[in-house]
């Protein structure tokens, strides 16, 4: 089964909840397994509120998430007009290995962005972050 | 998002359950909750994720702290049922080496009760 969705939203903490719903919503039409939709969630979540809190020094902007997907793999864009920031370096690497009480809290987010996504590729194209997502249907 | 004590044993160890979604936006309510439970006085937590739904970083961050929190004092967190949409996000954030993960209810509370 194959899909294309855009959902864009604002650059406010509310319109999170706008964006786990229509991720459920599409995981659910697209017959997305459990453990898919709760790591699209999770990265998503945790990339827009990167955006919303780091991205800009004021003023309300838009965020694009554009989905498609395939029988193997669901590949997301997001494009925003933030300040530059490429998940895959300008983030420190936590320790996941260190014992609890050497572990920070906080500086979680992008790692598991990361980790949990199969291929992540980053530009910035006319003053905006263009990040693809991949996440393969098998686990 | 719903927490809900569903059980205390004769040892002082609370079982949560927690049901729903805890994201970004109740992320604060639900820290609220725990540290009233830990406050409680209770010497172990139980939280069992059988119908939780959805978690988000900042759910690990409360988890951690409380996990932090309960160590100082002597006390334990350990969660149980965990939903397999959880599982692997348990485990790439390295929670599933501070925090214990049991099967069931029944196990985490034998653990407990070692």
């Amino acid at each position: 089964m194959s899909l294309t969705r855009v959902l864009t939203i604002e650059t406010r903490l509310e319109e999170l909840t706008r964006l786990a719903e229509a991720v459920e919503h599409l995981g659910e039409e697209d017959n997305w397994s459990p453990g898919l939709v709760g790591k699209v969630n999770l990265v998503l979540e945790e990339l827009a509120i990167n955006t919303i809190n780091h991205g800009h020094d004021g003023g309300l902007h838009e965020i694009s998430f554009s989905f498609s997907t395939t029988d193997d793999a669901l590949t997301i864009e997001m494009v925003d007009d933030g300040k530059p920031f490429d998940p895959l370096t300008d983030a420190p690497v936590p320790d996941v290995n260190a014992p609890m009480e050497e572990r920070p809290i906080g500086g979680l987010g992008v790692f598991l962005v990361r980790k949990l996504m199969d291929e992540l590729t980053y530009r910035r194209e006319e003053g905006r972050n263009h990040l693809t997502l991949v996440a393969y249907r098998a686990e | 998002m719903n927490l809900t004590v569903v059980n205390v044993t004769e040892n002082g160890v609370m079982v949560v359950a927690i049901e729903g979604r805890v994201d970004s936006s109740n992320a604060q309510k639900f820290e609220r909750v725990l540290k009233a439970v830990a406050d409680a006085g209770t010497n172990g937590i139980v939280l069992d994720l059988e119908s939780l739904l959805y978690i988000s970083s900042a759910a690990l961050r409360v988890l951690l702290g409380l996990t932090k929190a309960q160590a100082r004092k002597g006390g334990t967190l350990t969660v149980c049922a965990v939903p397999d949409s959880l599982r692997r996000i348990l485990e790439v954030s390295g929670f599933d080496q501070i925090i214990p993960v049991h099967d069931s209810q029944a196990e985490a509370l034998a653990a407990c009760s070692r």
